[in-house]
């Protein structure tokens, strides 16, 4: 991006107290969106500047807000855009980008969809030695979000414990209980539908 | 307080990481006898385990084309 030299010389038509506030609201919605200062710091410095360079256009302080704020919501979309593209930093993600998502086996009040309620399995022990059923459970691996599936791997192949996994990973203890329990809620919804299901068909 | 099966299965799965305290086994035990779903997940959730370490411990099964 580029270097702004001199902020602050665009600055001349507006009010300076006026800026000082929408600054403050700025920065605040900038912090909350992007979990980084220095980040929203730089976001809302090139947005206000650049949206005050045309800021003789705009009649009443109101419309000139709403203009700097539309300029900052772009500007924190490219960064936003940009991180995705970037090797994933953990301490950046919030909880459920973490995790993975829930699978959508419970309803509103924690029950058990009838859909996704758990059947008995008949015979586990014969399909625990069936290729076919390899064959399945390694696809359902395949389709957990990636930080479920390298999670639960490390967990019952590996057979690391939990303060093993969260020094590997940089995760917190309740971070890989949760990790465990969706994949394993996946894991477990997945073998039903296209194993246990088809079986009894 | 009465888990639901969210809770519940939440429980069992860290119950493979951790020991379950007195009182998560006793409203566990509580709740897996009157729900036939999470009684079914509680016999099923070892064997993700053991069906993980079989498909590390398989051989190869590309070569043969047949199951995959």
């Amino acid at each position: 991006m580029e270097q702004l030299t001199q902020p602050h010389s665009d600055f001349a038509s507006a009010d300076p107290v006026f800026i000082a506030r929408v600054r403050e609201d700025m920065l605040r919605f900038a912090r909350q969106q992007l979990g980084n200062d220095d980040e929203a710091e730089d976001a809302v410095q090139e947005a206000l500047a650049g949206a005050l360079k045309n800021s003789d256009n705009f009649r009443g302080e109101a419309a000139l807000k709403t203009w700097i704020i539309a300029i900052l919501k772009n500007k924190i979309a490219d960064i936003l855009r940009q991180r995705q593209r970037r090797p994933i930093n953990a301490s950046q993600l919030t909880t459920e980008e973490l995790d993975g998502p829930l699978p959508a086996v419970f309803d509103q009040k924690g029950m058990w969809r009838d859909a996704t309620r758990p059947a008995r399995w008949e015979d586990p022990e014969a399909d625990l030695h069936s290729r076919q059923f390899l064959a399945v459970f390694d696809a359902c691996l395949g389709r957990l979000p990636p930080q479920q599936g390298r999670v639960f791997l490390m967990r019952e192949v590996v057979e690391l414990d939990t303060p093993e996994i969260c020094s590997e990973l940089g995760l917190s203890v309740s971070n890989v209980h949760v990790i465990l329990h969706r994949a394993r809620l996946g894991l477990r919804a997945c073998l039903q539908v296209h194993w246990l299901q088809e079986e009894a068909r | 307080m009465m888990l639901d099966c969210h809770d519940a299965t939440f429980l069992m799965s860290q119950g493979r990481e951790r020991e379950l305290t007195f009182s998560e086994r006793m409203k566990l035990r509580l709740h897996v006898g009157m729900c036939r779903g999470c009684a079914n997940f509680e016999k099923q959730l070892p064997l993700l385990g053991t069906a993980a370490r079989q498909l590390a411990a398989a051989p190869d099964r590309k070569p043969d084309g047949q199951d995959v």
